[in-house]
Parts: C-alpha cells; structure tokens; sequence
C-alpha cells in the first residue's frame, strides 16, 4: 500500500453560510486516476477547490504529504499541485506559448524564465499538441485548443498531483478522449490526477477510483465498477441505463430516456 | 398740466418702492444714487455699503432663489446681464426687470443711467455719472504725464503655491482701471478675458508691477503677516523686474471686482501702485 | 514581436527604444514654447532666457513624465488586478476621488491652512475611499463585472465631482480658484523639491512593480489562476490596490485629475508588444511619461498667452479612443 499524498477527512465547505460539501473522506495515493462525479451543485468543483488551496476556510481536514493544504506556502505547493480551471477568461492578449510559460512561475523567482523553463513549457506544449499555434493569442484560439494550453501549463509545473475541473466539456469527442488519454499516460507516471467530471462513460473507462457526491454530501468513494451501478446512477443522478459489456471488456453505460 | 405731470411724478415714485438687486455692483449703484431706503433684498456677496448687509438675502449672482425674491414683493428687479436666464425667468411671473451689464467703465455709467430713468430721477444719475468722470479725469490728468507701467494682475490662484495663475487680461474691467491709472497689461493680447497663464509667458514679458490678489482667501482685506509671505512666494523668480524691484504687491479688495461708484478709489489705489514716484 | 519568448536582450532592446522616445521628448520639449530663448544665452544662465528654460519649462516637462509615467503606470496596475483593459485611475473615479480629499483639505484648512502633507494625505485617503467604493459596488461575491465596474466609476466621479463643486459654491474667492485645479488636471511649472518628491514615491512604487511582473501576469490572468501559481492572490491585489492608489493620489494632488493617459498608453504598449508585464510595466512609464510631455507642450503652445490644462486635450484624445475600446469589446461579447 502506497501511502496517501492526498487526504481529505471529514472535509467540509461553506459559502456565505450555506453549507455546499460536508463529510468528504478519502485518501488518494500516487498513480491514481480519481474521477469526482455527480449532478449539479452536488459539491465537485468545490471539493476540488478545497483539494487546491483555494478555500483555506475549509472545514474538517485535507492533507498534502501530511500537511494541512492551508498550511502550505503558495509557492511550494504549486510546484506540487497544479490545477485546470474549467476554462480561462482572457482579457489581455497573452500568446499561448506566454500561457502555458506561467506554469513555471512558481520555479523562478527573477523576472525572465531559466533554460530548465523553457524545456519543460516546451514538453508540455508537445504532449498536449499545442505547439503548432504557440504564437497565437490566446483568446483567438478555439475551446479546445485553449483548454489544451491550459492543460499544458500545469504540466509545466511538473506537479506531483493534477487537479482538473471538467477539462473536457467544451470538448469534441476526439479531443474528449485525447485529453482523457493523456491524463491516464500521466498517471501511468505516477502523478494522481483529479478529474471532476459530467461525463460517467470517461470515468468509466478512464478512472480507477469514483467518488460520488449528492446535495454536497458524498456518496461513495471505490472502484468505479463498484460505484457505477445502474441503482447508484438511478438514485443520484434520477437517470434509467444500463451496463453494456463492450467486446474488449468492460462496461458501457447506456442512458435510457 | 402741472397737476398732470405731479401726478405721474408720484405715480412713478410709489412704484418704485420696492427694488431687488441680483449683484454687488448694482447695490452699490443704488446707494450711491440716494435709492438705498428702497432696497428690499440684495445678495449675498453684496457687502458695502454697511446699510447693505443688513438687508435680506436672495442668494448669489448665479443661484438666486425665486422664493425669495418672490417673498420680497418687489416692484423692480434689476438683474445683472447673467448666463441663467433670471431675467426671463422673473418677467414669466409678471414681475418689472430690467437687465444691466456695468461689466465695464462706461457699463456702469449706462447702468446708472438706465436705473436712474427707470426709477425717475435722472438728474441725480447724471450728477453721479460726472462726479465719477471727473474723479477719472483728476487722476488721468496725472499719469497721462507719466511713463507706462508694465503690470500683471493675477485674480487668482492655488494659495500657498505660484501655480495656476488666473490673469486680468483683454477686455476686462481690471484692465481698463489699469489703462487709466497708468499702466500697460502684460496680457492684453489674450483671447479670454481671464486666461490661465503659463510661467514661461510671465517670465518672457516680465511686467514691472505685479499686482496679486491670489492668495487671498477674502478680498476684504489683507494682513501683513499674509503680504510678506506672499512676497516671499516670489522672490524664487528674481529674473522677474518686479520680484528684484521689490514691486510685487499683494492686493486684495472689494473695490477691485466690484464695478461702481467706487471705480475712482480703486484707480486712485492703482496709480500709487504704478507710480509710488508721483506726487498724489 | 510579439511571439518570441522574453529573453534579456530583447526586453532590453524594446525598453531601450521607449526610452529613447521618452528621453528624446525630454530633450526636445523644453526648447519649445511660445516665448523665444536662445540657447546660447541658457548654457550662460543669462536672464530671462535661462530662467524660462529651467524655472518654467524644465520643470513642466519633467513633471509631465513622471505624472504621465506614473498614471499610465497606475493604469497598468488596475487593468490586471481588476482583469479589465477599460480600467484606469480616471475611469474608475479614483482621480476624482483624490481630488475630493484634496479639494476637503483646502477648503477645510487641515494641516494648518491646506499645506502639502495634509493635502496629500488627505488626497490619498479620497483615492482609497474612491476605489472601495468602486469595487464593493461593482462586485458580487468575488466577482467584478466590467459592466457594473465602469457604471460604479461613473457614480462615484460624479459624487465627486458634485460635492467639490458644493465646496467650490461656498468657499472664498481665492480657494474658488484654487478648486479649479482639482477639476480640471493641468502641468504646471512647480518646484524641483515637489518634482523630487513625487519621484520619490512613484519609482519605488514602479520598481515594486516590476520585480513582480511575473505575478502581475498571472493576476492578469485571474486571480485563481494566479493562486494556483504560487501567488498569494488577496494580498498582492490589496498590496497592488494601494500602490495604485499611492500614486494616482500623489500625482492628482499636483496636477489634479488627468485622465485617460493609463487606458490609452498601456493599449497602445499590448498592440505592439503583446501583454508581458515586464516589458508593459516600465514601457508604459516611460511612453506614458513621453505622451504627457507632447500633450503639455500643445496645451501651453495651442492657444498663447493662454495656458490650455492639459486635462482637456488628454480627455479630448481619451474619451473617443475610451468609446473606440468599448464599441470593439461590444462586438466580442456584451461587455
């Protein structure tokens, strides 16, 4: 048993006096592919902000190699946890090369960016297929596009966890499943990558574990054919399928209307 | 016929008991013609002659209260030539106006006249008029003889500093006072009638006499303590003729923005400044 | 140009061409001018020519860079905090609200009859006031929407402007002018002390700046953004909240409000070379500082002997050019 890099114990939120997560507990090692799922306004996007430092009044506990994420000084731990919005509203008109280059902020502290910099924006930009248009502006790329210069930036950062809000949703499906397949060689490195999702068929075939939040309460957390049952889908998201085996085995939801 | 002409005498003299006046200059206008006891209201920078400040207010040039006047009951506004349409503004509610402009020398007199027709005594409107002009004349008499002093009157300013300096400048009341009392303004060429002016032109012409009514926070009156500081002010440009000369003087007075009867002290003041040298 | 990655030659070499502009506007400025100076006579000190060229012109000139430098810079520092090319001292209402303090001062007499500590501190505070006031109105959460960002800006100009105007209607005669300054902006020539003072704040504040342009970037970006890059978020955006504030504030106290410079300059700098703080922090100080000089020199040369306030032309080139801006954002998408 590899020990836990990510753990969150009773880990709660809340905004304004309104409780929105309560009751998150999981321990997340290296190497994992973790898929956050549920309907709307069920928690996700907060449980991930929380996982990233981005809400240090978090109630509870919620560990980074042993230490309270709050606790962490911003800098350290953005060379360890990096993070992808769900989509990044550009005002100014920064390059994608520009973009992507900001990961390494947290590497350097003098104003112009190492050799060490460059190389690893550059890997970056090759694994997620973004170098092509690294000089363009930013805002004039299309959602895809974008959203995979957002991606290559926090593996810039070579971060040991990556933390993704819906990084797909504006996605068509062949960059869907070019994403998910990246997310999943990174994995293989040995990073733990967080995914919060809509879509049940990626987690499916991509994630190893689920956790499943409902109404800000979490659900269930294990292996995602142990979560992903057509009762538990029915339940939470008040949606009929059925499971599909597909023909290279495993499974295939299938929505019934 | 007699009986006739006494009867419209008195008819015109019981109309006029009642007058507003909407600026300074005209209630100086008034007392100087014997027409103070019929004043009824006046504004609020309306401060001499002292029988003036005792009498009810109607607020200021530009921001007059109709309430007021209309409180007042007058038989007679008279309005200074103004950019907020009070003239029109009072005839609508069928009281008597009538619009002056004594902006300058010769306004004043037309304004002393036009009152004096209006209100019936034109005798003692042309009495007034030539004791003025006389007054003008005594003094005139004198400098006409003297050499032109080139001179600057700065209205205003940022006090405490040397920045933002408001000229008199071409067509201006101060500049025609100047003109009579022997001096010459550095900013007659100026297309407004009050210009901010640069350093830079104040030191390419340099003026002789600066007159400085700047810092003054009242134009009543100036203490010595604020003239020596003033003065100091100034001594940083000694390239300036009147800073080396010692010929920069802080003013502040009434007399000076306030067109009227009292146009003949003021220019009286003006050529002991020009011409400390003259006998007066 | 814009694409290349940043190395130290190539900043070097953009900051070198803006500051050649800047200097040469330095340079050249103080020759001209409505009276004429010879310049032999300068070199000797002889009278009035060098006293014009150092006492009324040098003067003017070197307050106008530093002025303008600084608001564009100012300008550049609330475009990345509030992630909104449309945001600059004067459109935010934080010029009008350092003059209100200002403007409070005089007319009070704080500090003993309205001298400069008081006046400036007091200027700060209405710059501070100002941009709370802004924000808190604008925002919804942590939300600032740039629609309701530029109506609190309004607002609150016109507050300010409408309470100096109520102070100009019952103050004396002389601080009547004095208040004139403070609604219009105009470069006068002051003293080589108040110049060095204003230098004394702005440069630090600049250099702060500048060292960390790299964070200035990822705030730029979004302030999540700028978190999750190592950037301690809330505190740079209230450190850089009042650095704006500082020197929108120390400027306005000399010069009154001059508006526009900080939308105008720092838009033209992201066209050329693209939105790298390190090179747009110190090339809008030095093109800002150029821009302010050539702007004083047609307000005291347009109209002689009359000195124009170079608040009027800055707002004559801004506010066509602000309705430019916002008729192109309109097409992009509804504010």
């Amino acid at each position: 048993m590899v020990t836990a890099l990510l753990e969150f114990r009773e880990a709660g939120f809340a905004y304004n006096g309104t409780r929105v997560l309560e009751g998150a507990t999981a321990a997340l090692s290296p190497g994992e592919l973790v898929a956050i799922v549920g309907p709307n306004g069920a928690g996700k996007s907060t449980l991930l902000s929380v996982c990233a430092g981005l809400q240090p009044s978090y109630e509870g506990s919620c560990l980074y190699a042993g230490r309270e994420v709050r606790d962490w000084n911003r800098r350290e731990f953005a060379r360890e946890v990096a993070f992808v919005p769900q989509s990044l509203r550009m005002e100014f008109p920064f390059t994608c090369e520009q973009v992507v280059m900001m990961g390494r902020a947290p590497f350097g502290d003098g104003l112009f960016e190492s050799e060490e910099d460059f190389r690893e924006a550059e890997r970056a930009m090759e694994l997620t297929d973004c170098a092509a248009f690294r000089n363009r502006d930013f805002r004039a790329l299309s959602g895809g596009e974008r959203q995979r210069v957002v991606l290559a930036s926090a593996i810039a950062q070579r971060p040991r966890v990556l933390l993704l809000d819906e990084p797909t949703t504006f996605l068509d499906l062949k960059h869907q499943l070019l994403i998910y397949g990246l997310l999943r060689d990174l994995r293989k490195q040995g990073l733990l990558v967080v995914t919060v999702t809509h879509d049940l068929n990626l987690a499916l075939s991509f994630a190893g574990r689920v956790l499943m939040l409902q109404g800000g309460r979490q659900r269930a957390c294990g292996a995602v054919e142990e979560v992903l049952t057509p009762a538990a889908i029915r339940d939470v998201f008040e949606v009929e399928c059925a499971m599909i085996p597909q023909p290279g085995g495993g499974q295939w939801i299938a929505y019934a209307r | 016929m007699r009986v006739a002409a006494g009867l419209l005498l008195a008819a015109s003299l019981f109309a006029q008991q009642r007058i507003i006046s909407t600026t300074p200059s005209v209630t100086e206008i008034l007392f100087a013609l014997g027409l103070g006891p019929r004043v009824v209201g006046v504004t609020t920078f309306c401060r001499y002659p002292e029988e003036a400040r005792r009498l009810p207010k109607i607020g200021t040039f530009l921001d007059p209260s109709m309430e007021t006047i209309l409180g007042l009951r007058p038989d007679l506004v008279i309005v200074q030539k103004n950019p907020v349409r009070l003239t029109e503004r009072l005839r609508a509610v069928g009281l008597r106006v009538i619009e002056v402009d004594p902006e300058s020398m010769e306004g004043v007199h037309q304004t002393i006249a036009e009152i004096a027709r209006t209100v019936g005594i034109e005798k003692q409107g042309r009495e007034l008029s030539a004791r003025i002009r006389s007054g003008i004349e005594k003094v005139k008499r004198v400098t006409a003889k003297l050499p032109r002093r080139r001179v600057v009157f700065f209205v205003g300013r940022t006090p405490g500093t040397l920045d933002g300096l408001i000229a008199a400048a071409k067509g201006s009341y101060l500049t025609e006072l100047l003109a009579d009392a022997g001096g010459e303004n550095i900013f007659e060429d100026s297309p407004a009638a009050y210009p901010k002016v640069s350093l830079e032109e104040l030191l390419a012409r340099d003026p002789e006499v600066i007159l400085d009514m700047g810092d003054s926070t009242l134009t009543g009156a100036i203490t010595e303590e604020h003239k020596r500081e003033v003065i100091r002010l100034w001594d940083r440009y000694q390239t300036l003729s009147a800073v080396r000369n010692h010929r920069v003087y802080p003013v502040a007075d009434d007399r000076f923005v306030i067109p009227g009867p009292r146009m003949v002290e003021a220019l009286r003041i003006f050529a002991k400044l020009l011409h400390p040298e003259a006998r007066w | 140009m814009r694409g290349r990655a940043l190395t130290p030659g190539r900043l070097a070499r953009i900051l070198a061409v803006c500051a050649g502009i800047c200097l040469a506007a330095l340079v050249v400025a103080p020759w001209i001018g409505t009276a004429h100076v010879d310049p032999r006579k300068v070199m000797a000190g002889a009278a009035p020519d060098a006293q014009i060229f150092f006492q009324a012109r040098l003067t003017r000139v070197l307050l106008s860079v530093l002025a303008g430098g600084a608001l564009a810079t100012a300008g550049v520092i609330f475009q990345a905090l509030l992630r909104d090319s449309l945001a600059d001292p004067y459109t935010l209402g934080i010029s009008s609200g350092a003059s209100l303090g200002a403007v409070l001062a005089i007319c009070f007499g704080w500090g003993g009859g309205g001298r400069l500590p008081a006046v400036w501190i007091a200027a700060l505070m209405g710059a501070l006031a100002a941009l709370l006031m802004v924000i808190g109105l604008a925002s919804h959460g942590r939300r600032v929407s740039s629609f309701s960002l530029l109506m609190s800006g309004v607002t609150v100009n016109t507050i300010a402007i409408a309470v100096i105007l109520l102070l100009q209607s019952v103050a004396t005669f002389g601080q009547s002018f004095a208040i004139n300054r403070w609604l219009m902006g105009s470069i006068e020539s002051v003293e080589y002390s108040t110049i060095a003072g204003l230098a004394v704040v702005v440069l630090p504040v600049l250099v702060y700046a500048w060292r960390g342009a790299r964070s200035w970037n990822l705030m730029a970006a979004g302030e999540e953004w700028a978190s999750t890059r190592g950037v301690a978020a809330s505190r740079f955006m209230w450190r850089g909240f009042l650095a704006g504030s500082l020197i929108t504030g120390t400027v306005t106290v000399i010069t009154g409000p001059v508006g526009f410079l900080g939308l105008i300059v720092p838009h033209a700098l992201r066209l050329w070379f693209g939105a790298d703080h390190r090179i747009l922090l110190p090339a809008s100080f030095l093109l800002g500082g150029a821009f302010l000089v050539c702007c004083d020199t047609v307000a005291r040369t347009v109209m002689p002997p009359v000195d124009v306030p170079v608040g009027v032309i800055t707002a004559m080139l801004g506010g066509p050019f602000f309705l430019w801006l916002l008729r192109a954002r309109q097409k992009r998408y509804w504010l």
